[in-house]
């Protein structure tokens, strides 16, 4: 009788501890690396947070939806998700041009939505009252300056805009411009290329380089796409630097840089200002490191990669786990959803995140970098080491 | 047995039937083998006018979806589709412009879950599906009959389908199929229900169909009209079956000649061969038991192997009874063959043993058909005669195979033939007993008569006399005429062969006729164109002029009027022959032409009455007949009743030389002072008295002194005691005849052996041959005149000289 009273209970407290859905919706085929390594840091995160609950009040599961970089998927991801009544929230993933055009989608359907990834300027950025994205990410409307300014600052003078034709790469067309309007650049050229780009095409960018005579490229676009056209940079003896963006590193890294390597090219892309290959990691961070380093049987650190969504991830995931703790759960999920929302707008306890420990991270003052998690403080340009780490 | 046109025929029905089943049967087969072949050839034609087309088509189709492709692959359409901005007329603007392959139509790009990213074509939700699901490559569809076609393509990223894009167009079919410009089949196309048909103005009438699947699920039909090939076949039959009767016509042709040479012709050789064998065979068979000879053939040993009819009858043993069995030997005497073996032995020189070779020798050796003559023994012990004609029997290696032997029972005819000879002997004998006997008294009287004509005669005696001369004479032509006639029958006239002059010997024998002539006021002519000397021959004087001598004779009796003519023509040389006509012609009486046809049967003449007028023994023109024909001449008679008559002889007498005659000489010699001129002594042997007597006057005539002796012992007596140069020999005497008496005398053998010359009426050859044979150097019939004497000695005494 005691046995079974106890397993009543332990069932009871099951049913009373609420159940809750978490959403990856990010493209889990063409750029698998990258959502996968989301998936892995939300993972961590969640190992991490109830590894010293006792008690847990709440449980999460994580979802993942494969996008194919489909905006349209995307947006089928996302009503799914709406269906499912202990969806809490949608993480979103590398791709930007899905995000921006489904973010009306997004707000009108009030979908708290976490981009640990994309950085296209738009996502997080709203005319509706209530803004439900969130991101700890690159923001562009920041990295183009970022990237505008390292270039110049480096000598470059001429700079030629390789960018994909998507909002993505128009998005960062126009923060470039203006960061280059800044900095006084009147002279550059602008390729746009299309998703899947031809050889063809990518070698017609290269001899416009070539022709124009660049003095260095600005790329924004994945690494599928980079990987096309830095081989038609490399057969065209292009050795310019390069300042990209990091989209690049959506896939191999090790590809990526062996990539670089034998095309000769010198490449520095945006990066956050965390890396577990870096000397001076603190005990949080060693901790994760280790536990990383257990949990996936990896060697060193450098083979965490891509390292942006594990540690994006890995961030994104504890604020909101610790934006979870803090709600009344017994509310019906829409009202969940819109107190999450509230709260992680007004999180005035800190909290620790491996690229730095949170504080306010998000308001809800609808300035531009309301929802920014991050900003162009936390940036940095790197470049690959042979090993696929960046430095 | 089958007649030649039976077996000609029934080769010709097995030529024909033969070959018309081989007609039949090639023809059927090669039919059938093209019938096959251009059902295949249609089947393989159709076929590939079928797929040809179909290629084409789908060839069309294809690029069409191809070129689709490569739009859809496009990295902006690519792009697009991933980032379904709606609002982005990019790529709806890119599709206005797009032609595909020249068709121009209309664009829509459907998302996964069929939201149009723009365009607004409708589509098949099932097979939107199947390309999203990649269990479609692509889609084609035939939306309607007048060509409106629907094409749909995944728009692919990353190898995975992330849209369709879909084209509508209108493609015409003149474009899908072009035309096809044959007069027996089109095209067309169908998808499910849906048809679309080639545009032809004219109508084809096709009755049959080919299909052949495209792509998609569209199919390509054929329509053909099937009689197109069902004329080719019919037309190609109709040329084969021509070659094929020409070549088994020429070729059946070819086999019944060949055939009608190789085979019917010696079949029916060999038929005929039989028939004839068989024929000749019961021919044999026939001869052999027909006839009246015995036929008796043996194998080389001497059995008896053929036994016939007439051997059975005439030997009495039974052909089953002799044949295989026995030898000849049972019905010959061994003691004859013994003799004959000896004979024979002796005649060749070689031992012949007494048996069966003793009948076969000569046949086998010397010669065939050997004859010998034997005594048969019959089966009843009689005997006959029979005469054996044997011959060895040899194959074609000329080997014997036996002896045929032909016997003829010669016992009648040998009895016949001693009867013949024996009446013969005594018709002989008759002959020259009565002529002896006849002409004896008649040279008696005719000497006498001669004698007394040397005597001085008043007119009145002379007369008489004359008379009594030229009875006398006309009895010695009868009886000189039988005997001819007689010696003619008997064959016992012997020709003389002398050089004579023919043109001489003629005007001598018109001479003679001179009197009697000119007794009838008759003229007595000789006409001839050739020269004398030309007319030199060698033959029978005597006997010549005793032809002409009767016709003469005749003519003169049966002219009442005119002349007699003689004429020679028509002189021919040739080598040794001198060919020459004898024509005697008179102004007579002439001859009926039934008279003509018995004119030289003997006793025959032209009218009974005649010979109460004219007289004659009508045995004159026969002699003359046989003895033109002895002296290889032809004659012939043309006369005219009442005109007169023609006796034309064509002679072929043998060339005389003119040195050869002596006759010449003979004639004109002088009685007087002959004896001194031929000195001889003579002997006379005559045993008739008158006959002795008219011999010593007419020798004493001419001078000679001559002994005389009665007998043939009396003249071998007086030839011992004294020398005689010649003797007269009479033949018929007592005591010793004239050819004993010459023999005595010769055995005498005198240093100086007198000539003895025959004298005596017998004038058969006989007698003559004998009379030289015993030793006689010449020989004279009685009645002998004066005149024969002289001639006789003074041949002699050339002859001696």
């Amino acid at each position: 009788m005691k046995i079974f009273f106890i397993i009543i209970c332990s069932l009871s407290l099951h049913t009373l501890a609420k159940d809750f859905h978490i959403y990856l919706d990010a493209d889990l085929s063409n750029n698998v690396e990258s959502g996968e390594s989301i998936r892995n840091g939300m993972q961590m995160a969640i190992d991490h947070y109830f590894k010293n609950k006792k008690e847990n009040e709440f449980t999460v599961t994580i979802k993942s939806l494969d996008h194919r970089g489909n905006t349209r998927r995307s947006l089928k991801n996302f009503k799914l998700a709406l269906d499912d009544p202990k969806m809490i929230a949608v993480f979103g993933g590398l791709h930007s041009p899905p995000l921006i055009t489904n973010k009306g989608f997004i707000n009108d359907n009030q979908i708290p939505t976490l981009v640990t990834w994309a950085a296209g300027g738009p996502i997080t950025r709203t005319t509706k009252k209530k803004n439900w994205i969130f991101r700890l990410s690159v923001d562009d409307s920041q990295a183009g300056r970022l990237i505008s300014q390292t270039a110049v600052n480096e000598g470059c003078q001429k700079p030629h805009l390789v960018l994909e034709n998507t909002p993505w790469g128009k998005s960062n067309e126009n923060n470039m411009r203006r960061s280059l309007q800044d900095l006084n650049i009147k002279n550059y050229e602008i390729s746009l290329f299309d998703w899947a780009v031809s050889k063809s095409s990518a070698s017609d960018i290269a001899n416009k380089i070539k022709t124009v005579k660049s003095s260095c490229i600005f790329f924004v676009g994945n690494a599928k796409d980079a990987s096309v056209i830095f081989k038609s940079l490399g057969e065209s003896n292009i050795s310019i630097p390069i300042y990209s963006h990091w989209g690049i590193t959506s896939s191999d890294s090790i590809e990526m840089a062996n990539l670089i390597k034998e095309n000769n090219l010198n490449v520095k892309l945006i990066q956050t200002n965390f890396s577990f290959i870096q000397k001076n990691l603190n005990q949080f961070q060693k901790d994760i490191l280790e536990s990383i380093l257990k949990r996936h049987s990896l060697s060193s650190p450098s083979k965490i990669q891509p390292m942006t969504g594990w540690v994006h991830g890995f961030d994104l995931m504890t604020i909101l786990l610790n934006t979870i703790e803090q709600l009344e759960h017994d509310k019906e999920i829409k009202i969940l959803r819109s107190d999450l929302r509230n709260k992680l707008e007004n999180l005035n306890k800190p909290i620790k995140g491996l690229v730095k420990e949170y504080r306010r991270p998000f308001s809800g003052d609808n300035s531009k970098n309301a929802h920014e998690a991050l900003n162009i403080n936390d940036y940095v340009m790197r470049s690959y080491k042979s090993d696929g780490s960046l430095h | 047995m089958k007649t030649d046109k039976s077996i000609r025929s029934e080769y010709k029905k097995f030529i024909t039937t033969t070959f018309g089943v081989i007609l039949l049967i090639l023809f059927t087969s090669i039919s059938i083998i093209i019938s096959y072949q251009v059902s295949d050839q249609k089947r393989r034609e159709l076929n590939s006018i079928l797929e040809t087309k179909a290629n084409a088509i789908n060839l069309k189709l294809t690029n069409i979806i191809s070129t689709l492709n490569d739009h859809a692959s496009r990295p902006n359409i690519i792009n697009s589709v991933m980032q379904f901005n709606k609002s982005n007329k990019s790529t709806r603007n890119y599709f206005e412009e797009v032609s595909i392959l020249g068709f121009k139509g209309t664009f829509s790009i459907l998302s996964f879950d069929e939201e149009y990213l723009f365009g607004s074509n409708t589509y098949n939700s099932d097979i939107f599906k199947k390309i999203m699901d990649k269990d479609l490559p692509f889609s084609i569809e035939l939306i309607s009959s007048e060509g409106a076609f629907r094409f749909m393509t995944p728009i692919i990223y990353q190898n995975q389908v992330e849209g369709v894009l879909i084209f509508a167009t209108l493609i015409k079919p003149s474009q899908i199929f072009l035309s096809t410009n044959s007069s027996w089949y089109d095209f067309s196309i169908y998808q499910d229900k849906t048809n679309l048909k080639t545009e032809d103005s004219k109508k084809l009438e096709t009755n049959n169909k080919l299909e052949k699947p495209i792509t998609n699920g569209i199919t390509l039909t054929l329509n053909f009209n099937n009689s197109f090939y069902q004329n080719r076949i019919i037309k190609l039959l109709i040329t084969i079956f021509s070659i094929i009767a020409i070549v088994i016509l020429i070729l059946s042709y070819f086999f019944y000649s060949k055939g009608i040479a190789k085979l019917v012709d010696p079949y029916e050789k060999n038929i005929k061969i039989q028939n004839e064998l068989y024929n000749s065979l019961n021919l044999n068979e026939t001869i052999l038991n027909s006839i009246t000879h015995l036929i008796i053939a043996t194998d080389n040993e001497g059995t008896i192997i053929t036994f016939n009819k007439a051997a059975e009858r005439e030997l009495g043993y039974s052909s089953d009874f002799v044949v295989n069995k026995h030898s000849p030997a049972l019905w010959h005497d061994p003691n004859e063959v013994v003799q004959k073996a000896k004979e024979l032995s002796s005649y060749y020189q070689t031992n012949i043993e007494p048996g069966f070779d003793v009948f076969v020798y000569e046949a086998e050796y010397i010669k065939p058909m050997s004859v010998s003559e034997w005594t048969f023994k019959r089966k009843d012990n009689s005997t006959f005669d029979g005469k054996l004609i044997a011959t060895a029997l040899r194959d074609q290696n000329n080997q014997t195979i036996g002896y045929l032997g032909v016997i003829e029972n010669i016992t009648l005819i040998k009895q016949a033939k001693e009867d013949l000879i024996r009446s013969n002997q005594m018709k002989s004998e008759f002959l020259a007993n009565m002529s002896h006997e006849i002409r004896t008294p008649m040279n008696g009287v005719l000497g006498m008569v001669e004698l007394l004509e040397r005597t001085p005669l008043n007119e009145e005696q002379k007369d008489h006399l004359q008379t009594m001369k030229s009875s006398g004479e006309h009895l010695l032509t009868i009886i000189n005429d039988i005997l001819d006639i007689s010696k003619i029958d008997a064959g016992k006239l012997e020709l003389e062969s002398m050089h004579f002059n023919l043109t001489r010997s003629i005007t001598e024998t018109i001479e003679l006729m001179k009197g009697k002539a000119k007794e009838k006021n008759l003229e007595l002519k000789f006409l001839s164109h050739i020269k004398p000397e030309s007319l030199w021959i060698k033959s029978d004087q005597t006997r010549l002029k005793q032809i002409l001598l009767n016709l003469l004779s005749n003519a003169i009796k049966f002219t009442n009027k005119g002349s007699v003519t003689v004429t020679i023509e028509n002189l021919d040389l040739e080598g040794d022959h001198l060919k020459v006509t004898l024509i005697v012609t008179d102004t007579g009486i002439g001859l009926s032409s039934d008279n003509i046809k018995n004119l030289f049967e003997k006793f025959t003449q032209a009218d009974k009455s005649i010979t109460r007028v004219y007289g004659g023994t009508g045995l004159g023109l026969s002699i003359t007949h046989s003895l033109v024909k002895m002296l290889n001449g032809e004659i012939k008679v043309e006369s005219k009743e009442g005109e007169g008559t023609s006796f034309i002889i064509d002679f072929n007498f043998l060339k005389g030389d003119p040195h050869d005659e002596y006759e010449s000489i003979i004639i004109h010699q002088e009685e007087d002072g002959f004896a001194s001129r031929y000195n001889l002594q003579i002997l006379l042997v005559e045993d008739n008295l008158i006959n002795q007597k008219f011999a010593i006057k007419a020798l004493e005539k001419l001078g000679y002194d001559p002994d005389i002796a009665s007998n043939g012992k009396e003249a071998v007596e007086k030839v011992k005691a004294s020398n005689y140069d010649l003797i007269f020999m009479d033949l018929q005497m007592p005591i010793m005849d004239g050819i004993t008496a010459t023999k005595e005398i010769t055995k005498l053998k005198l240093k100086q052996s007198p000539t003895i010359v025959a004298m005596t009426a017998n004038a058969f050859k006989d007698d003559k041959d004998k009379s030289l044979e015993a030793g006689m150097s010449a020989f004279l019939t009685k009645p002998v005149s004066i005149k024969k004497i002289k001639d006789t000695i003074v041949t002699i005494k050339k002859r001696s000289a």
